[in-house]
């Protein structure tokens, strides 16, 4: 096995051994999704306001970018500000292998429980709660590629800036909720003042809920939102090469 | 050869050289010390000849290759065990000795390293499951897993009880007996008097001595120390009238006598001519502990062990 499979491989099994954590990134989208469906009066009864769809149909997009960002920023932020104050990332600048390796694997690692926690709510959606497929797989994909790509980035931008992992917890906390606010969980952007809106629109949970759900039920592939998606990723990715520090 | 020589180090942070001017040249197969106490600059002396960091000034070459311009060179051939570096703490043993082993080309046999190491019964134990002295070997393990011509290691025992240090210590003989290169860094007088060959004592970012332990003990003075309990009361100039004797004095009920070459055998007999018993008699040599007092003008690190107990 080359490095890069084995360092991925490594960080993979070390995920699953922090069982809370990946417990709740794996499966909190679909219970969440399944309690609300079944809990919420009305959830699954077709709203004129939302073109004839269910709030359960349009809130299955909104728990995957719930997967991405329980992962993207809760998750990564806290592995890295340990990585780093425990030295773990120091210790491989001694290695002919390097620290950005390490660094790539986690991520990689963390992309695939939040591939999977998505994937765990998809098929609930699909196979408990009726929700229609998606008209345009390739849309939703992207949307979540992307999605996770800039949320990934924000957690990296607090790994980055966070001096140690109760710090990096923290902050990573108080980053979540705004995220998704605006991302449309606890009420639908179409129900958002204006001014919100607009800020959802420009937000990476509002601008990954909006290409999910366009995807999904119209079947376009929204490119101002994969847009908004793609700023936020370069923008957290530059920001995180520029503050990071290996010790 | 020299296999890591460094000359006229300089690392400056905020305006404050922490290491200046230091200059040293590790000989293949021994076991360079680097002792000093904390904040001297070890530690960023070493983590200049890693690769680490960047130096302001002077030279580091590791068998004739800069760290900084052939570093993955350099880091094929130094293996390190930093300070206080951890591991993920779920990792199991054997994972991190098979992880790390892929980085290398050629890297020793992780089992055999292992069974050197003493932890073949914890090869399926999590990091953070390890005790203090079982993470530090896992730490040797991962430094010599490439094979390394030399061996780095930071403050190897701080930390360790004394059996686990003494254990430790007994490892880092018998890996330097296959062969690599040690460079250890320590702030405990007596890790480097029981494993060095050659040590460099550091203080405030310089080189103030550099010789073999004995050599450094010698440097300083060849005096010696006898204490003793006289069964009856002593008249001093019995003693300070040897030539030998340079000084006595009181302490309690003991009377201290210093005084260079022959002055045990000059003053025991004295004593047994006058028909004086000594009791509860000791002879003190000097120690590297008083050479680093001389060197340097105070003790190293005085209130270590009560600090570290406290820690």
């Amino acid at each position: 096995m080359n490095q890069m499979a084995k360092l991925t491989w490594v960080e993979t099994k070390l995920q699953f051994r922090d069982w809370g954590t990946v417990a709740f990134g794996l499966l909190l989208p679909s219970v969440l999704l399944v309690v609300l469906a079944f809990a919420y009066p009305g959830f699954r009864d077709p709203v004129p306001e939302l073109g004839g769809l269910r709030p359960v149909d349009v809130y299955t997009p909104i728990v995957l970018v719930l997967a991405l960002v329980m992962i993207g920023i809760s998750a990564i932020a806290s592995v890295l500000a340990t990585y780093r104050h425990d030295g773990i990332l120091k210790r491989l600048r001694t290695t002919p292998v390097g620290p950005a390796r390490l660094l790539a694997a986690q991520l990689l690692a963390q992309l695939l429980v939040a591939t999977v926690g998505a994937a765990l709510a998809v098929v609930a959606a699909l196979t408990v709660l009726d929700v229609v497929p998606p008209r345009s797989w390739l849309g939703v994909l992207a949307g979540l590629l992307l999605g996770a790509t800039s949320l990934f980035g924000i957690g990296l931008v607090i790994g980055a800036l966070a001096s140690s992992t109760s710090v990096a917890n923290a902050i990573a906390s108080v980053t979540w909720m705004p995220i998704m606010l605006l991302a449309g969980l606890w009420f639908p952007r179409d129900a958002m003042p204006a001014a919100m809106r607009r800020v959802s629109d420009f937000s990476p949970g509002g601008a990954g809920a909006d290409a999910m759900q366009q995807a999904w039920f119209e079947g376009v592939v929204p490119t101002s939102s994969l847009g908004v998606l793609a700023a936020f990723a370069l923008v957290t990715g530059g920001i995180a090469a520029l503050t990071f520090r290996w010790d | 050869m020299a296999v890591v020589e460094v000359s006229e180090l300089r690392k400056v942070y905020g305006g404050r050289a922490v290491v200046d001017g230091v200059s040293f040249a590790i000989e293949e197969g021994e076991i360079f010390g680097i002792l000093g106490p904390n904040g001297a600059g070890k530690t960023t002396t070493v983590e200049c000849i890693a690769g680490l960091r960047r130096p302001d000034g002077g030279t580091v070459r590791v068998a004739g290759l800069d760290p900084q311009r052939d570093g993955n060179e350099v880091r094929r051939r130094l293996g390190v065990q930093l300070q206080e570096a951890k591991l993920q703490g779920k990792l199991k043993v054997w994972e991190a000795l098979d992880l790390h082993a892929s980085f290398h080309a050629d890297p020793a046999d992780p089992a055999e390293l292992l069974d050197l190491l003493g932890l073949t019964d914890q090869r399926n134990t999590r990091f953070e499951k390890l005790s203090g002295g079982q993470k530090q070997r896992l730490s040797i393990a991962l430094a010599l897993i490439g094979k390394p011509d030399v061996a780095v290691l930071d403050e190897l025992t701080t930390g360790l009880d004394p059996k686990a240090r003494r254990d430790t210590w007994a490892l880092i003989e018998q890996v330097r007996d296959t062969g690599v290169t040690i460079l250890l860094v320590t702030h405990f007088m007596e890790e480097a008097q029981r494993l060095c060959d050659r040590l460099a004592i550091i203080d405030q970012g310089r080189v103030v001595a550099l010789d073999s332990p004995a050599g450094l003990v010698s440097q300083v003075a060849d005096e010696q120390r006898l204490r003793f309990v006289p069964s009856v009361p002593l008249d001093d100039t019995l003693l300070t009238d040897l030539e030998e004797v340079t000084s006595v004095t009181r302490d309690g009920r003991h009377v201290v006598v210093s005084g260079r070459g022959e002055v045990v055998q000059a003053v025991v007999s004295v004593l047994a001519r006058e028909r004086i018993v000594a009791g509860e008699l000791r002879v003190e040599q000097q120690t590297l502990d008083d050479a680093f007092v001389s060197l340097t003008g105070r003790p190293l690190d005085p209130n270590e062990d009560t600090e570290e107990v406290a820690r």
